[in-house]
């Protein structure tokens, strides 16, 4: 129960978050993505995890918190935050619009038309020409340089944790859980569902809001091709992957998915000297998953030891197995690493739905309990499936 | 309660703090200064020397409040402008007006990207999402002149290093991806590929740190009035009495098809105008959607062909005008196509686009395959030497603008910098290659192509031919 | 009592269809007329599909879409290869067999027990992991294949019928009777009705649900090939082009059937493709406000759900 070690790991936690553009300073632009996502995460979280309706068109949601900021920015002339504020807003009202079809459709169909109302967005809304600059794009400057832009995310960060936070502590939010949970016997004890679902939907729409908007701020150029379907898939990757549920685990999945690209890219050891990490990482991963996925009636932990221990004999062998790897895939492209998401990120997908229902959060559970004095416990967190049931379907 | 929210208004005056200074209104001026436009920039003096600390960007009191902003915060705010300190020789210290972020030194010139053996320029073109291009054909294609030029000693004895950068047809990355380039990987200048929203966010990007931009010409909309800028040959609107007189050789009625997007506004508009002064009918025109679902590329179709135009004058990506070319064949309906355009005279186009899209007419600011061999043996054998296979038309087009602008830097002489690069464009020299058309600008006038080559498409032999060579009308 | 339900949900969606096209023929938009319905069967061979994993499962198949996408691939790979049509074709629906099978084994399995909407996430993984890989072993070049059928069929309404549309219409009548009399005549159909009913049950007397599982993945990967083959020759593609282009469409001509109808289906992608080739026509909107297709096709969804969440042919609460 010494506090030394805790503190430590606190200490270089903190480091890692605020000195990550000092140490990498070149890719401050991609690290204050990863906050964003992480907003947008969360966003979804409030939907997916505690409403219960899943949104297959929250790029809808982030790009309207974009063009908005971008129009104020650009049109209005307005100063950054206004534009960050009205963005919040303008997602919030659409939200609640969305969330009003919500009460009268639920479930899987409530996801069509999320998906639906993502295909309006972009080929619609985000294209009228005197609005959104249509193809051109339109413009938001960012309001400082790159680094200072990195902590201003953060603090957007913090602050909807804490609403989030706050969320979830009021009457409001148990009930929220409650409702999930339960329905009946919620509704027994006089919970207003529908009152408490509009609510969700617009604090999401309000945090989507914010992510948008500082994503334009960033990007400096928003056009409606940014904001497709597969961006929509994106999010609810990260955030499934990350743990529904778990703010902690959503932070540490989004911004994994912000950065995957980063990661292949720079790690240059890997590049140089041992392996040809663009080339292995998505191997690896491939394996493990398909040695995890397969998995006949009571083969399921000779299938898991034989993925990892294939995944780490490709690591330790990498000197001679990835010269033999690259004569025989010669013919295989490298995976570039804008594309690694796309591929990476799906197997990840599908390795949390059908192992670790949890996700990142189930991992980080145990930590944060060891962080808060706690003794160490592996089976804190663990969680059966992954729920995302409508409550209604 | 009250202890409770006192972390959220903590947060919310960090963040006002963090953020005090407005948004930037208007150009994208971000770190340092930029160019500002060509006509401000005359009135302001000389390439904004002596505009100090707020950067050169006389174009803009905002641009300067935040450049002068950035500045003083002296550690993220002026990652790219910082990037002034030249990284070989030459330069000394003083940070550039138009690179440099604060400070506020008298210049010598912005050397960035040259050192004594190497002068880094980055390209930028999709070869990824809604209008992608082969990625090898980049890759194998972007620095054959260059080092084919390096056998025979460079430019001043240093070799040209291309940087290629995906910017996947969307703006917002274009930006990224230039951005990148200039901050990381150093380079002098960038170059766009195609596609001409991301073009112009890059230009515009571009600018703002003071970094010369070169395409082939593309849209006016965004970029007529900025300083880095200059295109490489005809702009779209430029070209609209070329494409006109064109449109005359083959009927009397024209439909007029053009993507929605801003930037085709102004060639939209001078079409019309080019179209009317010619005698031609118009009768039918519309913008068309960026990218068209099979419904809507059917419908285009069918109200271009029951409007019984004989020509079609479409402005589009390469992909949009396949499909609508697609579906309109499938209906016998193979109007003569007419355009300006950089990507859609690729063979890629006819490979796929035969025979629907008839024996289409395309502006090109470079000549295709059946003709380079004559106006310039060298590409074929160069590539053949570096590359081990015949090279393409995406081969010729890079291998055009390199050579214009290897002409452009030895214009510029041995102590180029971007200031004095910007200078001798602006010089009013004109610039040949033999593979391009010449090029000459003002400081007036970015946009300084003359002629263009005309391709038509050989559905026969599934490629494009080049009918007419360096022209300035029909 | 349901038989009674599904007749006057039919009745209705046939009487929106007929109201649909009469509005559109009094508006002199023949020619989006039958481009609608032209490009709407497309839609209703994915909407088979998907209706079909619904019955079955009640899962909405986001990969449905993508077995065509990747049939389609094998079929462009082969054909550049040299391979005659015919093998080719087999060849390429063979893929998507394979990947179907493996789909179901790999994660629908694993998930048996799962919310529903779960699958819907893990499907949309496998679609992406799909679309991931293709474009990785590929570039994203548009390429061209061939119809399986050149020429043209007839004229209609000043609108020329190719005969690979035709074919389209031959197989999407064939699969509708097809999968009817499976479901309504053989045991194997009754058995995977009732699987998906009362699993328990049907384990208990004997019927095997994992393997009725494993066939009706494999006979949606069929449906989404042929879709993709057949529509493939259309438009030149790229990676996942049929995904993009046809699932969304897909599914709002599913929903609007009812989800659990097959003729709904076939209707619904009628609708969906008129309606979209009417708000492609660009008469609905403004002219500032561009995406007519897109408007449309999220209306006729939101109408149709929130006035019957259900959809129109599906069976009451």
């Amino acid at each position: 129960m010494k506090a030394a070690p805790r503190v430590l790991v606190i200490a270089a936690l903190a480091a890692l978050v605020l000195g990550a553009p000092y140490f990498l300073e070149s890719r401050s632009v991609d690290f204050a993505g990863a906050v964003i996502y992480a907003i947008i995460g969360l966003s979804l979280n409030v939907l997916i995890g505690y409403v219960g309706t899943i949104s297959l068109g929250h790029q809808a949601f982030v790009g309207i918190g974009a063009f908005t900021a971008a129009y104020m920015a650009g049109q209005q002339g307005q100063p950054f935050l206004v534009g960050v504020v009205v963005a919040a807003i303008l997602g919030a009202v659409q939200a609640l619009a969305l969330g009003g079809l919500a009460l009268r459709i639920s479930g899987l169909y409530f996801a069509l038309i999320t998906l639906s109302y993502g295909v309006l967005a972009q080929e619609s809304l985000f294209n009228i020409k005197s609005l959104t600059g249509g193809g051109a794009g339109a413009f938001a400057t960012i309001p400082t340089g790159f680094r200072s832009y990195y902590f201003i995310c953060l603090g957007f960060l913090a602050i909807v944790v804490y609403a989030d936070w706050r969320l979830m502590k009021t009457k409001g939010g148990r009930a929220l859980l409650a409702l999930r949970e339960n329905p009946r016997v919620a509704a027994t004890f006089g919970i207003d569902v529908k009152a408490y679902m509009l609510v969700g939907f617009a604090v999401s729409g309000l945090f989507a809001g914010i992510g948008g908007a500082l994503l334009a701020h960033r990007d400096e150029v928003v056009d409606p091709t940014l904001f497709s379907f597969p961006l929509a898939l994106l999010f609810v990757l990260m955030t499934v992957v990350g743990g529904l549920r778990s703010r902690t685990g959503i932070i540490i999945g989004s911004a994994l998915f912000a950065l995957l690209r980063v990661l292949v890219e720079e790690i240059p050891g890997f590049e140089r000297t041992l392996v040809r990490w663009d080339l292995t990482l998505p191997i690896i991963v491939l394996l493990l998953g398909a040695g995890v996925l397969y998995t006949g009636r009571g083969r399921r932990q000779t299938m898991i030891a034989g993925g990892v221990l294939v995944a780490l004999a490709l690591l330790v062998l990498s000197p001679v197995t990835i010269p033999f790897l690259e004569d025989r895939l010669a013919e295989i492209p490298r995976l570039s690493p804008e594309r690694a998401s796309g591929v990476i990120g799906p197997v990840l997908l599908l390795l949390v739905l059908t192992r670790l229902p949890g996700g990142i959060g189930q991992l980080v559970r145990p930590v944060q309990h060891w962080l808060r004095g706690n003794e160490w416990d592996w089976s804190i967190g663990r969680v059966k499936e992954v729920q995302i049931t409508d409550v209604r379907a | 309660m009250r202890a409770r929210t006192l972390p959220l208004v903590l947060a919310l005056f960090l963040l006002a703090a963090a953020c005090g200074q407005k948004a930037n209104v208007g150009e994208t001026v971000d770190a340092g200064g930029g160019f500002g436009s060509p006509v401000e920039g005359e009135a302001g003096g000389d390439l904004g020397a002596g505009s100090g600390g707020s950067g050169g960007a006389s174009g803009g009191a905002t641009g300067g409040a935040t450049g002068g902003a950035t500045g003083s915060g002296g550690t993220g705010g002026s990652t790219a402008g910082g990037s002034g300190a030249p990284s070989g020789g030459g330069g000394g210290g003083a940070a550039a007006p138009t690179g440099g972020g604060g400070g506020g030194a008298k210049p010598a010139g912005d050397r960035t990207g040259i050192t004594d053996t190497e002068i880094v320029i980055g390209i930028h073109a999709p070869v990824s999402g809604a209008a992608p291009f082969p990625q090898n054909s980049f890759s194998d294609g972007a620095a054959v002149y260059w080092e084919h030029l390096a056998d025979k000693g460079g430019v001043f004895g240093r070799n040209v290093k291309v940087v290629f950068q995906d910017d996947e047809f969307n703006p917002a990355t274009a930006k990224r991806v230039c951005q990148r380039m200039v901050e990381q990987d150093k380079a002098f200048l960038l170059i766009g590929g195609g596609g001409a929203d991301q073009i112009t966010a890059c230009a515009n990007y571009a600018n703002s740190v003071g970094v010369p931009y070169l395409s082939a010409g593309v849209n006016e909309t965004g970029l007529a009035n900025i300083r880095a800028y200059f295109a490489l040959s005809l702009t779209y609107s430029q070209q609209s009495p070329l494409v006109a007189q064109l449109a005359k050789r083959a009927g009397t009625k024209v439909a007029i098809a053009v993507a929605d997007t801003g930037s085709f506004d102004d060639a939209y508009a001078s079409i019309q105008s080019a179209m009317a002064d010619v005698g031609m009918d118009i009768v039918y025109k519309d913008r068309i959607p960026k990218s068209a679902s099979q419904a809507e590329a059917l419908s285009v179709a069918n109200e271009l062909r029951t409007s019984g135009a004989e020509v079609v004058y479409i402005l589009s990506s390469p992909t949009t005008f396949l499909n609508i070319a697609s579906a309109a064949g499938g209906q016998g309906y193979v109007p003569q196509y007419v355009g300006p355009g950089i990507t859609a005279g690729l063979n890629l186009v006819a490979q796929v686009g035969c025979p629907n899209i008839g024996a289409a007419q395309f502006l090109s600011p470079f000549p295709q395959l059946d003709v380079i061999d004559q106006i310039d043996p060298e590409y074929q054998q160069a590539y053949q030497a570096k590359r081990g296979k015949a090279g393409d038309d995406i081969g010729i087009a890079l291998w055009g603008l390199a050579k214009t602008l290897h002409k452009m830097f030895e214009a510029a002489g041995k102590d180029m910098t971007r200031q004095s690069f910007v200078q001798t464009l602006e010089s009013g020299t004109k610039f040949e290659s033999g593979v391009y058309p010449p090029v000459q600008y003002s400081a007036t006038n970015h946009l300084g192509g003359q002629q263009t080559h005309l391709l038509q498409a050989d559905c026969n032999a599934r490629q494009y031919k080049t009918p007419e060579q360096f022209v300035s009308g029909f | 009592m349901n038989d009674v339900l599904d007749r006057v949900g039919r009745g209705r969606l046939i009487g929106i269809g007929i109201a649909l096209a009469v509005v559109v023929l009094l508006r002199d938009e023949k020619e989006a007329l039958v481009i609608g319905v032209i490009t709407g069967l497309g839609y209703s061979l994915i909407a088979l599909g998907l209706v079909l994993v619904y019955k079955s499962s009640g899962v909405f198949n986001f990969a449905q879409a993508e077995f065509g996408s990747v049939a389609v691939f094998v079929l462009y790979l082969a054909r550049v290869n040299d391979v005659p049509y015919v093998f080719a074709a087999i060849l390429s629906i063979a893929v998507a067999l394979a990947m179907g099978w493996a789909v179901e084994r790999g994660v629908v399995r694993p998930l048996f027990e799962a919310p529903r909407v779960t699958l819907l996430v893990a499907t949309a993984g496998v679609a992406l992991l799909s679309i991931g890989v293709t474009f990785w072993l590929n570039d994203a070049q548009g390429r061209v294949v061939d119809p399986a059928i050149e020429g043209n069929a007839f004229t209609l309404f000043d609108i020329i019928i190719s005969k690979q549309r035709m074919l389209i219409v031959i197989v999407v009548a064939v699969i509708s009777i097809v999968l009817a009399l499976f479901f309504n005549r053989t045991t194997l159909g009754l058995a995977v009705l009732a699987a998906s009913q009362e699993p328990t049950a049907t384990n208990l007397v004997g019927i095997s649900v994992r393997r009725l599982s494993s066939l009706v993945w494999v006979i949606a990967a069929l449906l989404g090939a042929l879709a993709g083959i057949l529509t493939g020759p259309f438009e030149p593609f790229g990676p996942g082009a049929v995904t993009s282009k046809f699932l969304i469409p897909g599914f709002t001509a599913a929903v609007i059937g009812g989800m659990g109808s097959l003729p709904g289906a076939v209707l619904g992608g009628v609708i969906v493709g008129v309606g979209q080739s009417i708000g492609a026509s660009g008469s609905l909107l403004p002219d500032s406000v561009p995406g007519g297709g897109a408007v449309v096709t999220f209306l006729l969804l939101a109408v149709i759900l929130a006035i019957r969440p259900q959809g129109l042919m599906g069976k009451g609460k």
